[in-house]
């Protein structure tokens, strides 16, 4: 399985590279904002002629003013329910091939996220820790 | 083989189309209770196209079918059989056929019996019709129906004889062309009902066939002799087709085709030698004159084609002056030249008194032009949505590119202190936005393809249920989108059958409720507030809300309790609930509960809505609300703070500032209502609905935009407008979900999004908010 690794609200999350569509730098997007809408949601873009919402995961998650660098990037995630949506999360990290094998369930406690919102958490020999992020719940339309 | 199916999948569709233009002719000739030449001459030429498609798809089967029915139209066109509206339903059954049969040849299903006894049945059927020779309607002699044909076929004629090049190379495929053409000209006018003209021709294609197999050398002299010809021809058919064929005078110009011809023929060499010869001798000639008397037909062609184009009148007299000064070397031909010359400015000038022969022509090829544009504006091609589209986004990212441009060169123009810099690219710019404008309209297609198969349908059903129907629509250039129509169609066709089969009662019954016994079913669409609105309304019996609720309670669609709370018009909507069915029995039309479940479904996918509103006794009538995924729309842009907003210019009535005194405040809270020309309208504050923080919070310094929605009126205030543009309405929901106040949106000139107001959304929310304080 070959996972797309990033960084948001200093916590290390993953998900699979096939679900990624674009991956946008932040600062050079431009982002329409959107009014009475729920704080997480940046606002729209213009992605190849069509439209798509963009969300703010680091807000999603807890952060009420989360920072803007030139790493910022933005995610672009085809969904489940068949939708093009974009996550903003604070840089990349890497793209990693890695062994189910080493994937076991969430823990109940103990990590950055509610884990209702994680479908398993890899760990490897050097004791890193992923959390794989359950995209299609994340980003489920009812949930924006 | 796989490209065979590919044209074959080609050809299918335009079959679908070609099959549809049959039915709208018959059910027109049905309802104007006339079968005339005219319709016959167009469905002639249909079932013509099906067939030669269907023959080189092959599609055999269906091509020895089509030849048939081919046949027998072509008689009816030449008069040969007498045209009878029991024909109307034959023809409309064998066109029933033909669709089926093209579907079974194609999935390779077709029973071979079957179609033997189709066959058979069919030439049963055309064998009776020829036998019923009764009153025989004057059919020949109207012959101007076909000049547009006949004009066509001429010029072919005319074509393949201009068609010979510089080095008057007059080879074999030459000469097997221009029979051909000459060939057809003579048979089709003859099924067209003339008859001298056929005759004459006849001696022109006996001779040109003998110049084919070599007998005669085509050389030069012959092809004058053929020019000539064929100018004496058109003199014959424009006499034909004002009735006033002489028959001595004929005899004169069928002498003379022969002398004429004899001059050359002998001068000829000796037959059944290599032609090749006859041919050499040709290369030595002059080619210029030759040339000439051929650029002649041309220009009689476009003079008489442009009549009302003044500038290609022009144009024409001046290439005229240019050929009589090349052909001063020439003087036989010069002379020749002169001759038809001399007639032209006549055929201009229709109303001089004194143009005899040719005074006709320009009326007959008048008409002829017609049917030229004519099918000239059905040239189209197929392309696939997923390319239109593919285009469509490149557009946009070249205006977004373009965008970027500008800015850069702006800065550089600062710098620089050179505006020309800038200029340019406003020119690009402009540019860009007439291709972006083009590549979305293509996607658009009017109300009309919709209508197109509906007739058909009706009047099948109606004949099925014996009751008598008149289908009535509007909005037929309402543009919608193509991927619309297809979802479209199937919810339509739900909603009529249901309209008929429930709704429209028989004429007995309507009798009885003295009721025009011919119902009507009438469908508009609109594009309103953002929504394309399609309408289905009949005059029928209504929906009978006990007996739906009735069936829904007797199938668990809802409970006794929830019934009890239900508003008839919930109770109506109940239809639209699966497996519901009202009609007693089950019959082959309707009643077997899935159609109307279909028609919700279908609709909301399209993300639209649907209501009903039923009268008992009155009819009812549906409506259906559908978004305008990639429709255009006219937008002025908006200012509110720091935001830019599109509201639909169709919305808009007026717009103004106003004064002090033209606001009242209502009621205890501070609910404002602006005075307008006697009227109250509500004033909505954007900045309000939106929290944005505005430039203006007085309204008299700001803008209030009056806006209607089926007969509501609502002030919406702004900071100030900006200008209006066109703009391609993406959805929010394909990659989102609705927005509070927000329609749709777009793609803005630098590449950001564009929001569209909902303005009856805006007002919806405001009406809870005022509730809800």
């Amino acid at each position: 399985m070959e996972l797309i690794v990033f960084n948001f609200l200093d916590g290390t999350y993953a998900i699979e590279l096939k679900q990624i569509k674009v991956i946008l730098v932040h600062s050079q997007t431009n982002i329409t904002p959107l009014y009475n809408e729920k704080p997480w949601i940046s606002g729209l873009i213009n992605l190849r002629g069509d439209v798509s919402p963009i969300i703010d995961l680091r807000i999603r998650f807890g952060d009420k003013e989360p920072t803007f660098t030139e790493d910022t990037v933005i995610i672009i995630v085809k969904t489940q329910e068949d939708k093009l949506i974009g996550m903003i999360v604070d840089f990349i990290e890497s793209i990693k091939e890695i062994d189910t094998s080493n994937i076991t369930p969430p823990p109940e406690l103990g990590i950055g996220i509610n884990p209702e919102y994680i479908t398993g958490l890899y760990k490897n020999a050097e004791n890193e820790m992923i959390a794989l992020l359950d995209v299609d719940k994340v980003l489920a339309i009812e949930e924006l | 083989m796989d490209d065979m199916q590919e044209i074959q999948s080609y050809f299918l569709e335009e079959a679908a189309e070609l099959f549809e233009s049959a039915h709208k002719i018959l059910l027109d000739a049905e309802q104007k209770g006339e079968l005339d030449s005219e319709n016959i001459g167009a469905l002639f030429r249909d079932i013509h196209t099906l067939k030669g498609g269907s023959g080189s798809v092959e599609l055999n089967y269906f091509a020895k079918y089509i030849h048939y029915l081919e046949d027998f139209l072509n008689q009816l066109r030449n008069g040969e059989i007498s045209v009878t509206m029991a024909m109307v339903d034959f023809l409309l059954e064998e066109i029933d056929t033909l669709q089926e049969m093209i579907d079974e040849e194609a999935t390779e299903s077709l029973d071979k019996e079957e179609f033997k006894i189709n066959l058979e049945k069919l030439l049963q059927n055309i064998e009776s019709y020829k036998h019923s020779e009764s009153d025989k309607i004057e059919f020949a002699n109207d012959l101007t129906k076909f000049s547009g044909e006949f004009v066509d076929m001429y010029d072919s004629v005319v074509d393949a004889l201009n068609s010979v090049d510089e080095s008057q190379d007059f080879n074999s495929e030459f000469v097997g062309r221009l029979f051909r053409h000459l060939h057809t000209l003579k048979g089709s006018s003859s099924f067209m009902g003339m008859d001298a003209f056929p005759k004459y021709l006849h001696n022109v294609e006996n001779l040109l066939d003998k110049a084919r197999h070599g007998y005669i050398c085509y050389d030069k002299e012959f092809n004058d002799a053929l020019v000539e010809t064929m100018a004496k021809s058109e003199e014959i058919a424009n006499d034909e087709f004002n009735n006033r064929v002489d028959e001595n005078k004929l005899q004169e110009q069928l002498m003379d085709v022969e002398e004429l011809f004899n001059s050359i023929v002998k001068n000829c060499p000796d037959n059944e030698e290599d032609t090749d010869k006859g041919f050499e001798l040709f290369d030595e000639d002059d080619s210029q004159e030759e040339h000439q008397g051929f650029e002649i037909f041309d220009l009689e062609e476009s003079n008489t084609q442009e009549e009302d184009d003044s500038e290609q009148k022009n144009q024409g007299f001046e290439i005229f002056g240019l050929e009589e000064s090349s052909t001063q070397e020439k003087p036989k031909v010069e002379a020749e030249t002169k001759k038809i010359l001399k007639e032209i400015p006549k055929e201009l000038q229709i109303q001089e008194p004194t143009v005899q022969k040719k005074k006709t022509a320009p009326v007959v090829k008048k008409e002829s032009t017609k049917t030229l544009k004519k099918s000239a504006a059905g040239n189209s091609i197929r392309v696939g949505l997923d390319k239109i589209d593919f285009l469509m986004n490149r557009v946009g990212d070249l205006v977004i590119t373009k965008s970027m441009l500008y800015k850069f060169l702006e800065d550089l123009a600062e710098k620089y202190e050179d505006p020309s810099i800038v200029d340019k690219l406003e020119r690009l710019d402009r540019e860009i936005r007439e291709l972006q404008e083009a590549v979305m309209s293509v996607r658009m297609i009017p109300m009309e393809s919709v209508y197109s198969k509906l007739p058909k349908t009706i009047r099948d059903l109606a004949k099925k249920l014996n009751k008598k129907v008149d289908f009535i629509h509007h909005g037929d250039t309402v543009e919608i989108d193509k991927m619309m129509v297809e979802g479209l169609t199937d919810p339509l066709v739900h909603i009529i059958r249901n309209s008929l089969d429930h709704g429209i009662e028989s004429p007995e019954i309507r009798a009885q409720k003295r009721k025009q016994e011919t119902g009507k079913l009438t469908i508009t669409a609109a594009q309103e507030s953002g929504h394309i609105i399609i309408t289905i309304e009949d005059d029928g019996a209504g929906i009978n809300v006990d007996r739906v609720t009735q069936k829904a309670l007797e199938n668990n669609v809802i409970s006794t309790k929830e019934a009890e709370h239900m508003s008839d018009h919930d109770k109506a909507m109940l239809i639209f609930s699966a497996g519901l069915s009202t009609a007693d029995a089950v019959s082959d039309v309707s009643g077997r509960g899935v159609g109307m479940d279909v028609v919700m479904n279908n609709i909301t996918s399209l993300g639209g809505s649907i209501d009903i509103e039923t009268k008992k006794d009155k009819g009812s009538k549906f409506t259906i609300l559908l978004p305008l995924t990639l429709a255009i729309l006219d937008g002025l842009n908006v200012q509110i703070g720091k935001e830019k907003l599109i509201m639909p210019l169709n919305m808009i009535v007026e717009s103004l500032q106003p004064t002090a005194s033209m606001i009242k405040k209502v009621g205890s809270e501070d609910k404002e209502i602006l005075m307008l020309r006697n009227e109250f309208i509500p004033i909505i504050r954007l900045y309000d609905f939106f929290n944005i923080e505005p430039i203006y919070r007085d309204i008299t310094k700001g803008m209030l935009i009056i806006t209607k929605i089926t007969n509501v009126k609502v002030a919406i205030f702004v900071d100030c407008f900006l200008n209006q543009e066109q703009i391609v309405v993406k959805s929010l929901e394909k990659n989102y979900k609705k927005i509070k106040g927000i329609s749709a949106a777009t793609i803005r000139g630098d590449g950001g999004i564009g929001l569209i107001l909902d303005i009856m959304n805006i007002i919806e929310e405001q009406k809870v908010k005022t509730w809800n304080s």
